[in-house]
């Protein structure tokens, strides 16, 4: 269970956010929701509640959120929030994971290479199609995680970056 | 007619540019400092810089776009609406440069834009006017004596006025001096003349105009009406053609008085003549405006006609093609606003940070907007506006909600969750629209999201900012047991979109 606290629209809304797949069940002021949440691409994710389907659309400028769902924009805040329970830590923001299950045809960094956001670092390939991990922000590589040729589950963690000072934090 | 310059901004100016190119016609904009990177400065064959963002140093100063005019060479000049497009002094200045005006000539403006003069001509032609008093030059003792005479309450206008301003309400005469003053003063500010005038409130009132259209050759014909009786603060929010009020007869009569109207005023183009119509059916001359009205889509969907084209032509020395006699399905138009309707109405500029405009059968959105722009605080805060066209009234009704439901206009506020309530009211759906519909049910309107939103609207927001996700069970990375170590208990299909698929090749 991720716990988060949020300014939204103006109020302060607490919840709990737990998590089965792409089942979610969101208690919120003492109240559960749930629904199936699927990130389509950046900035849109697909909610499916009570059979019906919403587009969820999401900007950020700096602190600030807005999400419009459903033909409403809320903004939002996110005033505080846990990073989940100890010991189950997911991989961090400089984690870059294989997408898909497949073979890693290309590796295109080495260890230390400073990294522009967008850059490709490896190349996993499956069922003839090509699949570009890209750096997300600029950093340099800490370790590569895989070799070409090494079979990778979807999730592999394929390699790490370091934030590289002075370079800046791309947007997320 | 061979090359056009707008000298407008934002979605008029895209409106027009459309036009122009789909007569082969090259068009150039201007743009303040604000709008160098607006939607209109990048559309348009070539745009030329006019001064800074206050409108008076760009798109008010006459000077510098009638240079702008002559530098691209450009032979004729379009105002589009709101800023010059109702100054006489403008269009005066483009013909004096030997320049098409697109619009009516200088004299015609004049004549219909001051209020009084109007108003006295057509009560001199038979029209009806609104019962009140109106004469040039009144003085305020003249005035409150004529208040008493008419009883109140009673709307004070400036003859110069335009958009509420200088206008003011007043509900006992024996108040009046005091908006007397204060509308000379806001008149005097606005228009340069602070002579007004009195008319009589009228109550339970819709307001209703009928487009017209004039070659100056003797050919003159209305292209049925639009009723905007969905206001706030005398602005215009939501439009409908044909009116649900409007009967084939009343439609005969209204269209009848706009033609008398026009001849009147020795009209040329196209202009719109507005009225205020009475429950019981009676009518009163409320103004002619001399330009291309926001809401003109509606008519071009109902009708088939594209107005803007149809300006060109005129100007151009054509005359008027046949017409149709009779407008089909209906359309409506909401207005989308850069405001925020929780908080009065309050102007709210800011950027575009990701931009979704509904599109679809019957659906029309003339925008000015783009995702990765700044709306500019400097001007008037219409972004958009939504049109749809059904058969029937009901049925455009029902897509209006489903085209405002699929606009996502982020990192501003926007009045589009109000505009939907308002298509949605049962008032609005039963046809109930007077002029003081907003007022009635909308009075103290908030943004209502149901807890449901809030909360998928926190799960994707969280899904978003956290880098990693939102951590699954347990018990499910355990389930799918083939999970490696460094990577478990996570779903990266819930991540996809953190890559491109099948990117380019490296």
């Amino acid at each position: 269970v991720s716990d988060a606290v949020l300014r939204m629209d103006g109020r302060v809304v607490h919840c709990a956010i737990s998590r089965h797949g792409a089942r979610y069940r969101v208690r919120l002021e003492g109240r559960d929701h749930e629904f199936d949440l699927a990130p389509l691409s950046p900035g849109l994710i697909a909610i499916t509640a009570a059979g019906r389907r919403f587009l969820a659309r999401v900007a950020r400028l700096d602190a600030r959120w807005f999400v419009h769902i459903d033909g409403l924009t809320v903004e939002c805040e996110i005033i505080s929030r846990d990073k989940g329970q100890p010991g189950r830590e997911g991989p961090s923001d400089g984690d870059l994971l294989a997408p898909m299950p497949g073979v890693v045809s290309q590796v295109l960094v080495r260890e230390g290479d400073v990294v522009s956001p967008g850059q490709p670092l490896v190349i996993v390939e499956a069922m003839k199609m090509e699949h570009v991990v890209r750096a997300r922000r600029a950093g340099r590589v800490r370790t590569v995680r895989v070799r070409e040729e090494d079979q990778v589950e979807a999730g592999t963690v394929v390699a790490d970056l370091d934030a590289e000072p002075g370079t800046g934090e791309g947007a997320p | 007619v061979h090359k056009v310059l707008i000298a407008n901004r934002g979605e008029v100016a895209v409106r027009i540019l459309r036009a122009c190119r789909e007569l082969a016609l090259p068009c150039a904009a201007v743009y303040s400092e604000a709008d160098r990177d607006a939607l209109h400065t990048r559309l348009a064959d070539q745009a030329l810089p006019v001064g800074g963002s206050p409108p008076l140093e760009s798109y008010l100063n006459i000077g510098r776009l009638i240079d702008a005019a002559r530098a691209c060479g450009a032979d004729t000049v379009h105002p589009g609406y709101g800023f010059l497009a109702e100054s006489p002094e403008f269009a005066a200045a483009v013909q004096d440069a030997g320049l098409t005006f697109v619009g009516p000539p200088a004299a015609v403006i004049a004549r219909v834009g001051d209020k009084i003069a109007a108003r006295r001509l057509m009560d001199r032609s038979g029209i009806p006017v609104v019962p009140g008093y109106a004469e040039p030059g009144t003085t305020d003792h003249a005035l409150a004596a004529a208040a008493e005479q008419i009883g109140g309450p009673l709307l004070v206008k400036a003859a110069g006025g335009g958009g509420g301003r200088g206008m003011r309400f007043v509900e006992a005469p024996s108040s009046i001096l005091e908006a007397l003053a204060s509308a000379r003063r806001e008149a005097r500010a606005a228009f340069g003349n602070d002579d007004l005038f009195l008319e009589r409130r009228l109550e339970q009132v819709r307001h209703i105009e009928i487009q017209i259209a004039a070659d100056g050759r003797g050919k003159i014909c209305h292209l049925a009406e639009r009723e905007c009786s969905i206001q706030r603060r005398h602005q215009k929010l939501v439009e409908e053609a044909p009116s649900p009020f409007v009967t084939p007869t009343l439609r005969g009569k209204l269209g009848e008085a706009a033609l008398a109207a026009v001849s009147a005023a020795e009209y040329v183009n196209i202009g719109s003549v507005e009225f205020l119509v009475e429950p019981s059916g009676h009518f009163f001359f409320l103004e002619i405006n001399p330009r291309l009205q926001v809401e003109h889509g509606i008519t071009e969907l109902t009708m088939g006609v594209d107005l803007v084209k149809l300006q060109l032509r005129i100007a151009a020395g054509d005359s008027l093609p046949a017409m149709p006699a009779e407008a089909r399905g209906h359309a409506i138009e909401c207005r989308i606003y850069a405001e925020d309707p929780g908080q009065g109405f309050a102007p709210s500029p800011g950027p575009i940070l990701a931009l979704e405009e509904p599109t679809g059968p019957g659906i029309r959105v003339d925008s000015g907007l783009r995702s990765g722009w700044q709306v500019p605080a400097a001007y008037d805060p219409l972004l958009a506006k939504v049109m749809t066209w059904d058969r029937t009234r009901d049925d455009a009704i029902a897509r209006m909600g489903e085209a405002l439901r699929n606009y996502a206009i982020l990192g501003c506020r926007t009045n589009l969750g109000f505009v939907r309530d308002v298509i949605r009211h049962e008032a609005f759906r039963s046809g109930e629209t007077t002029t003081r519909f907003l007022e009635r049910h909308f009075a103290a309107w908030q943004p209502h999201i149901g807890e449901d939103l809030l909360a998928a609207g926190a799960a994707a927001v969280l899904s978003e900012a956290q880098p990693s996700g939102i951590p699954s069970d347990r018990s499910e990375a355990s389930a799918t047991g083939r999970v490696a170590a460094g990577s478990m208990a996570w779903d990266p299909w819930s991540r996809l979109g953190r890559w491109r698929m099948g990117g380019d090749r490296v």
